[in-house]
């Protein structure tokens, strides 16, 4: 498979307000690392699952990918041609093949506008249908994402959570994209309309051939859906392979804790005994080393004073920990582990 | 051991100047002591509201209880003052919500917040309670309870933040706790060490809870028994590990069908078709029937009685056994 979407050692950093120390030294001055060193590639038809605890970057990571926030550092191809410094028109071209699906379902639409209008809007901003065939072309999407025409002149106010959330996927397919970022798409919704949602995804990336980005904090969402996983701790991907093989038997121990964190539904289950102490810590404060071992049950040495371990391939998986900085060819960004250290 | 809340045919209605309509609508259960009570439902089912009666705390003067009795130790508290209710509440029943931070004042420290009630239902004087704030804050899980006494909420984490309302709600020692999604707003892991944390809180004091979620995966983890809401009722109420593996209404059948954790992953997710109904515009007859595929005339007209159908296991389904052949 040919990739669609490669992001070369992204870096999304914010700038603090300027404290007092700020003023003093430049080299005082507090960054956040949202997005720290990432390189990924997206494959032209597959469903790359991107999950983390709140904070880690994986929103930022979405929006800098489609360029909807300024990436300080790195560069970002799609279908081969450099999109990191677009602009005005050629930028609007790369949206017109890569779209976005937000979050909260009803905030993520204009209230005052019908549904219609807002489907219009982007139609129009992209010159893709004539007006004599514009309501044709909007029911045609409507019906697309599994709504009733009927619903075109309704406002957000008038619809439910899963409506809404299907007008914000017609909204992105209008342009006929081929790579969509699906920003926990399905996770503000009830249960059951969470499924129908998932289903209609699923059936959109296969009839439309799309290739998705699916971000979100709900694991089992993931592993349903996603071909491949990346999973990110405090601006850095961890580790990134195939799902089935992550879920099997996951390499970093902050995956393996994750997993061991989602409630299973089984009738005899419990509330796990290994559980992940702590929250993740701020991005502003990133620990030294390895950012992981504040909270890491197998820290080493290393782990607390060396350099933040290198993106390592083990077979299908890559994996960033010291755990297995041993003879394995270092791939990507960052450097070779200190020698010595198993 | 035995119930020590029981609330029956509870009723909960929304006073608008156009028309009453029912949120809660002949609501029974009981709670054991020492026992967690999932209450099971989507929005709107009904489960928020049931709860908010149970502690007296409707969040609307357009809101209130029509009918049925809420018993503590077999006294009915729908009847008492507020003044009385303010007794109760606190040193009966504590509740927790979604969002601590819109739950704990901002201008206040952690410590003031808790002690707060120590002072109002005990009667301690302010460094006693300070000091038992800090205790309680230990006994959460909260790091340096000493020092973060002191701190705004503003300083605390997410799960910290839960974890420090969890406190106050326990501070003058209540024999119930509600739970209302106490972890739907946090990550999975801090989701997993908060569930832990309350079922250590029931072993250590006895106390009994209702969890309220939309989560089958959190209530298949901590609860004992689950009760599913459906439209403002219960529609199916048996043991955990009962209801999980022999669902006996299509709505709970649905409902655990449609977990993407359950399905192989990449297929098709069994799903319900429809949405949930508003409580303006409840369906006649059992309120699932239109998104029912074993709905016959009668679910159609004749609302539907909850009732045993096994031992500890009550559906209000009258077609359960149709729903038993076709598994």
């Amino acid at each position: 498979m040919s990739a669609l979407l490669e992001i070369e050692d992204l870096d999304v950093h914010f700038a603090l307000p300027l404290g007092l120390s700020g003023l003093v030294s430049k080299r005082l001055r507090r960054k956040v690392r949202a997005v720290d060193g990432v390189s990924l590639v997206l494959r032209r038809g597959e469903t790359l699952g991107l999950v983390g605890e709140s904070g880690c970057g994986k929103t930022t990571l979405g929006r800098a990918a489609l360029r909807l926030i300024h990436a300080t550092g790195g560069a970002i191809r799609f279908d081969g041609e450099d999109v990191t410094a677009l602009k005005g028109e050629r930028l609007k071209a790369f949206h017109r093949r890569a779209q976005m699906i937000f979050q909260e379902p009803h905030s993520s639409l204009n209230p005052l506008y019908s549904v219609g209008r807002t489907l219009r809007e982007v139609l129009e901003v992209h010159k893709l249908c004539p007006p004599a065939e514009m309501r044709g072309r909007i029911a045609e999407l409507l019906i697309q994402v599994g709504l009733q025409p009927e619903l075109i002149d309704r406002r957000p106010s008038a619809l439910s959570g899963g409506q809404c959330q299907r007008v914000g996927i017609a909204r992105a397919l209008a342009v006929e994209p081929e790579l969509i970022v699906a920003d926990e798409s399905v996770s503000a919704l009830d249960v059951s309309i969470q499924a129908q949602v998932l289903n209609l995804l699923m059936q959109l990336q296969r009839e439309l051939h799309l290739t998705m980005m699916f971000i979100s904090h709900d694991l089992s969402v993931v592993r349903h859906l996603c071909q491949r996983v990346a999973v990110m701790y405090l601006g850095r991907i961890v580790e990134l392979g195939p799902t089935e093989e992550i879920f099997a038997a996951p390499k970093h121990p902050y995956t393996v804790s994750l997993i061991e964190a989602i409630p299973r539904m089984a009738p005899d289950a419990r509330v796990g005994e290994a559980l992940l102490p702590g929250e993740p810590p701020s991005p502003i404060d990133v620990p030294r080393g390895c950012a992981f071992h504040p909270r890491c049950d197998k820290v080493m040495g290393v782990c607390r004073n060396g350099t933040p371990p290198a993106l390592r391939s083990l077979d299908a998986v890559d994996v960033r920990c010291h755990l297995y900085g041993d003879g394995a060819v270092a791939q990507g960004v960052g450097v070779a582990s200190p020698p010595g250290v198993r | 051991m035995g119930d020590i809340l029981q609330v029956e045919n509870l009723a909960v209605e929304v006073v608008t100047p156009a028309r009453t309509l029912r949120a809660v609508d002949g609501v029974t259960f009981s709670l054991d002591e020492g026992e967690v009570l999932g209450l099971v439902g989507e929005s709107g089912s009904g489960k928020t509201l049931t709860c908010r009666a149970v502690i007296g705390l409707l969040p609307s003067r357009r809101l209130r209880i029509a009918g049925g009795a809420i018993r503590l130790d077999g006294h009915d508290i729908t009847r008492l003052s507020e003044d009385e209710m303010r007794g109760v509440r606190g040193r009966e029943i504590g509740m927790i919500f979604q969002n601590p931070t819109s739950h704990l004042d901002p201008l206040m420290t952690i410590g003031n917040q808790i002690a707060e009630s120590l002072r109002v239902h005990d009667g301690l004087p302010a460094k006693e309670a300070l000091e038992q704030a800090a205790e309680l804050l230990r006994q959460v899980g909260v790091p340096d309870p000493r020092t973060r006494v002191h701190n705004y909420p503003h300083e605390f984490s997410g799960g910290m933040r839960q974890r420090a309302m969890i406190a106050a709600a326990l501070a003058c020692r209540p024999r119930i706790l509600i739970a209302d999604e106490p972890t739907t707003a946090l990550d999975v892991t801090v989701q997993a060490q908060i569930l832990r944390l309350l079922l250590e809180l029931r072993d250590r004091r006895g106390l009994s809870i209702i969890l309220v979620t939309h989560d089958l995966g959190v209530v298949a983890q901590a609860c004992d028994a689950i009760a599913v809401m459906y439209g403002g009722q219960i529609v199916e109420r048996a043991a955990k590990a009962e209801l999980l593996r022999r669902p006996l209404h299509p709505y709970s059948r649905g409902l655990i069908a449609s977990q993407p954790g359950s399905a192989e992953p990449l297929r098709e997710l069994p799903t319900i078709p429809g949405q949930p109904p508003a409580i303006a515009a409840m369906p006649s007859g059992c309120r699932f029937h239109p998104r029912c595929s074993l709905a016959e005339d009668a679910c159609r007209h004749e609302p539907p009685v909850l009732a045993a159908a096994a031992p500890g296991h009550e559906t209000a389904c009258r077609r359960w056994t149709a729903l038993v052949e076709a598994a």
